[in-house]
């Protein structure tokens, strides 16, 4: 039997039928003769008979294939040439990323450490944008946002102060381009509901605008009126995520003992926002506010101009300008000034964007890091841009090849682009993964709580950064290995020796470049982080005046409604005797503001015997804290002239005080401060003596001036106002760790008193430490990134050292043959690494000089002009540029000349 | 003969006829490519007759346009073959294709006046 199979193929060879189609044809058509032919056979005719009748079914030639021609399953796709001139632009462009991975997959190291080296580049620069764009660039979610603006009380220490309620209705009437203004002030309360405990929460108490200023309204029931917070009753707005808040409304809380009715339910994203304002201002910082209550402040303190308790916030009437508003403030700046010119002589209202005032001072850092992201990203793509170099410097003679076999020049560099473009997409996958980790570990390393850190996640915004940065990415990486391919005399590659010195220059001048790049981007980066470690290393050199070891802080506030003020000062005394009893302790004070915690409040006085201060003249205030008197002691305080607060300043004796010395210099300059006497604007009755001057302590941060400062003794404060609450700060110096007195605290606070509860139990150097957690932070990443800046640097040195070695074994050799000696070679290599750690340098010191210019508000105490910190980074440079040649010219000295002159 | 017979069939095949004699043969049950061109040509006693460069190419169209699906079947003892059925789509236009082909012949007979007997 003849084999059909030879006689059916032929005839469906014009058809571009795929391999398997084909043979499932000819098995078909095979089979259909054999029965034919069988039965041919039976029916009595010859075997050559049989074949000839059978194949008789074929009538004309190419009857089949024209038959079959118009049939899609004839229609397979044109076999590929790799490099082929370019027809169709998307499907040659799949096939050209299809062809990249293929090409990809041979090389598996390389491809994998090209897209873990760009996604780590691309993730960072995600999760930072994700932040960035979180924070500073999405408007606040409230309606229209951009009309808010915060008010404050400007002093020539404390730009954003309270205002006062006089101040505040001031504005309200004479400030018409606000629709509304409203008042707040960001407050601590126990929270307790039934008989169950109670809970320390922030709550805001705020006048009857304040939600209509924001533009919002509760979610279930309503906000009080007018009538409602001036009638005094408290009434309460609960956050949605209090517990309980489901069934609230119409129930009773009791805040600070004090009971509330709940009337309303506000969403939690307004719980979140609310606890963004106020992040200037002293006092109380929150995470997220819990109750609204309308202002309970008593009427002589909200109409004295001096008592300095609210903050202000301002919807501008629709079609009002920012600046409208701010030219009439300056007209009640001048109103204020002919009106009251003994009070106003210093200080005056101002504005500023809410969205600005809630996140503006976090901008400087992110944007900061957001910076060194990207030059972190531009080094990671020109050290993979190096790495095709050079690989595409290997593959010259594929391409030529390929040239030869039909692939055309544009075909060839769009296939390399595609090879980029696939790493870059692989490496945008994994960095988007990259991202979410790196966001959580930033967000949990960032020492303070962002403001709206509920929108920091990574969603559309992100992938869509991520996709440009990808495509910028892939181009980028891209770009000069398709350049350098772009220059190749394919033809000539086949017949010349490709290990002439001619076929790798371009390679070793576009590496070079990219290395240099990459130096002097390293180096702006490594300035950047050595100035901020240099900055971060002054302030904790910054002397705080106060000495923070061994000392254990916690913070007891007895309510009003808990005991009478009498019974609270003796509890807290009662507290403090019995601290002072534990083994161990050495001291025990106590103060209202815990320095580098809290700021305390800012009090107006006036020294006697001197005429009241003239326009233009400062009125004296100072941070006003009272305090137990062993709090000089505990905290070493020193003192510096007179004596320091004791047991002997009681109620019944003179009021006394103690200053620091920046008090005593702004206010008393040349007098003699001991023995002075002064009263405060709220308490005119009350003459203080003032009995000692003690040391500077930069309550507001390391970074900060210590602010005038006056200490009063507990005992003799007066009843404090209702708004205020009764709380004290103890500070414990022990002669061992303080955390192993907190047990014995907390027992000594529960023998004294079972329902007061420890709030901000921790040691001093705790708060000290927090007090510099942003620039500790900023300096940590900024570091981080910097080294891995650098590492890529020196590694991109130290791969084209290598390679231009490896190119030029045969010159090397000849120069070995003819006499070169060993430290010849090395000179020759290392030289040629100094060479370009040297450019590098030269274009990276000039860059950083600008750069950094720009840092100086991210840190106190940061300067472009640290001559320390471009030496240390240049020797720096010096010393790894070194490192990285010395390896690469050791392989040359180790060159055999005729071994060398033997290859190839 | 034959060659009259195959320009007859190649018009037939544009017509859409020979669809019609391969749906219907295939309705009764799966058949390969040699037994549809053997049925054919039996019970039309010899007037019919596909050759191997029509039949196959109208059976690929026909699995193309998913009116018939076309299978590798094993038996015992037996190289496998490719046998062919009428899928529900291909039913659906059998129906149709008989209904017009009843009207057709129908309308034949009456213009050309073959009476009853």
């Amino acid at each position: 039997m003849p084999d059909w199979a030879e006689h059916v193929r032929p005839r469906l060879s014009p058809l571009r039928l795929s391999p398997p189609r084909e043979a499932e044809i000819v098995e078909e058509i095979s089979q259909h003769f054999e029965d034919r032919w069988r039965e041919l056979v039976a029916s009595g005719a010859s075997e050559d008979e049989a074949t000839k009748l059978a194949l008789a079914e074929f009538r004309d030639g190419d009857l089949l294939a024209r038959r079959l021609a118009p049939l899609r399953q004839a229609q397979a796709p044109e076999r590929i040439t790799p490099g082929a001139p370019a027809r169709r632009l998307f499907a040659d462009l799949w096939q050209d990323l299809r062809y990249a991975a293929r090409t990809l997959r041979k090389r598996p190291t390389f491809a994998l450490a090209a897209i873990l080296t760009l996604a780590i580049g691309i993730g960072s620069n995600a999760a930072i944008f994700t932040i960035v764009s979180a924070i500073l660039l999405r408007p606040l979610p409230l309606p229209h946002s951009e009309q808010l603006q915060a008010l404050y009380s400007r002093f020539p220490d404390a730009p954003y102060f309270d205002l006062s309620g006089p101040e505040l209705a001031d504005i309200r009437s004479r400030v018409d381009a606000y629709s509304a203004v409203a008042g707040y002030g960001i407050f601590k309360r126990n929270l307790s509901r039934g008989q169950g405990a109670a809970e320390r929460v922030s709550m805001m108490e705020v006048t009857s605008e304040f939600f209509g200023v924001l533009g919002i309204v509760p979610v279930r029931g309503r906000m009080f009126t007018e009538e409602e917070a001036r009638s005094g009753a408290c009434l309460a707005v609960l956050s949605e995520n209090a517990s309980g808040a489901g069934d609230a409304i119409g129930s009773t809380i009791r805040l600070d003992d004090v009971p509330c009715e709940v009337i309303g339910v506000m969403s939690k994203d307004v719980a979140l926002v609310s606890a963004g304002l106020n992040p200037q201002g002293g006092g109380v910082r929150a995470d997220r506010i819990t109750v609204w209550t309308p202002l309970s402040v008593a009427k002589d303190l909200l109409n004295n101009r001096g008592a300095h308790l609210m903050l202000g916030v301002a919807r501008l009437r629709s079609g009002a300008s920012a600046a409208l508003a701010e030219a009439q403030l300056q007209a009640l700046r001048e109103y204020w000034s002919a009106t009251f010119p003994a009070h106003y002589t210093e200080h005056f209202a101002v504005s500023r964007p809410l969205q600005e005032d809630i996140v503006g001072n976090h901008r400087d850092a992110w944007f900061l890091l957001g910076g060194a992201v990207v030059f972190v990203l531009l080094i990671v793509c020109a050290n993979i841009a190096a790495l095709l170099v050079s690989n595409g410097e290997a593959r010259r003679r594929e391409f030529a090849v390929r040239h030869a076999l039909g692939a055309n020049r544009q075909r060839l560099i769009r296939q390399l682009a595609s090879e980029a473009m696939l790493l870059a997409i692989a490496a945008g996958l994994i960095g988007v993964v990259l991202a979410k980790w790196l966001l959580t570990g930033l967000l949990s390393l960032y020492p303070q709580r962002l403001p709206m850190s509920h929108a920091i996640t990574i969603d559309s915004t992100t992938v869509l950064y991520t996709c440009a940065v990808v495509l910028l990415v892939g181009m980028a990486v891209g770009l000069v290995p398709a350049l350098q391919a772009a220059g190749i005399r394919l033809q000539d590659t086949l017949r010349t020796d490709s290990r002439t010195a001619n076929s790798s220059r371009r390679a070793v001048v576009a590496r070079s470049v990219l290395v240099v790049a990459q130096l002097a981007v390293s180096v702006m980066l490594l300035v950047g982080a050595l100035l901020l470690i240099r900055g971060y290393e002054r302030l904790q050199q910054a002397d705080l005046g106060l000495q923070p070891d061994r000392v254990l802080t916690f913070e007891i506030v007895i309510p009003r409604a808990h005991q009478e003020d009498a019974a609270a000062k003796r509890t807290l005394e009662t507290i403090k005797d019995r601290l002072a009893g534990l083994p161990g302790v050495e001291s025990v004070g106590g103060t209202w503001a815990l320095p580098l915690a809290s700021a305390g409040s800012n009090w107006g006085f006036s020294i006697e015997g001197r005429p009241a201060p003239a326009q233009g003249e400062s009125q004296a205030n100072a941070t006003s804290l009272i305090v137990m008197p062993g709090v000089f002691k505990t905290l070493r305080i020193p003192l510096k002239r007179g004596r320091l607060l004791d047991e002997r300043d009681i109620a019944e004796r003179p009021f006394v005080a103690v200053i620091n010395e920046t008090a005593a210099r702004l206010y008393w300059t040349d007098d003699d401060p001991i023995g002075s006497t002064f009263r405060f604007g709220f308490r005119p009755r009350d003459v203080i003596y003032v009995v000692g001057v003690v040391g500077d302590v930069r309550s507001l941060g390391p970074g900060e001036p210590a602010p005038p400062t006056v200490y009063l003794p507990l005992a003799q404060s007066p009843a404090l106002p209702a708004y205020m609450g009764r709380f004290m700060t103890f500070v414990v110096r022990t002669s061992a760790n303080p955390v192993d007195l907190a047990t014995s605290a907390r027992t000594v606070v529960a023998s004294v008193d079972a329902g007061l509860p420890l709030v901000d139990l921790r040691p001093m150097a705790d708060v000290v430490s927090a007090a510099s957690g942003q620039p500790r932070f900023t300096t940590l990443v900024m570091s981080v990134f910097a080294g891995a800046a650098f590492f890529l640097a020196a590694l991109g040195l130290y791969g084209i050292l290598a390679y231009s070695v490896e190119q030029r074994i045969r010159e090397i050799g000849v120069r070995v043959a003819l006499g070169a000696s060993r430290g010849e070679v090395l000179r020759l290599v290392i030289g040629d690494g100094m060479r370009l750690a040297l450019i590098g340098a030269m274009v990276g010191v000039p860059a950083a000089l600008v750069v950094t210019r720009l840092m100086g508000g991210v840190l106190p105490g940061v300067t472009g002009a640290d001559p320390v910190a471009y030496v240390v980074v240049v020797a720096l440079l010096a010393a790894s540029a070194f490192v990285a040649s010395y390896l690469p010219a050791r392989r040359a000295t180790s060159v055999d000349p005729i071994v060398a002159l033997r290859e190839e | 003969m034959t060659d009259i017979n195959t320009r007859a069939l190649d018009r037939e095949l544009k017509r859409g006829s020979a669809e019609l004699l391969i749906l219907s043969l295939l309705d009764a049950r799966p058949r390969h490519g040699y037994e549809l061109s053997k049925l054919i040509q039996t019970r039309s006693g010899g007037q019919l007759t596909f050759h191997i460069d029509s039949l196959y190419p109208l059976l690929y169209r026909l699995e193309e346009r998913g009116w018939i699906k076309g299978s590798w079947i094993e038996k015992p003892e037996e190289r496998r073959r490719r046998y062919y059925k009428v899928t529900a789509e291909g039913r659906r236009v059998l129906a149709q294709q008989r209904k017009t082909w009843a009207a057709f012949v129908e309308a034949v007979r009456r213009v050309t006046g073959v009476e009853h007997a």
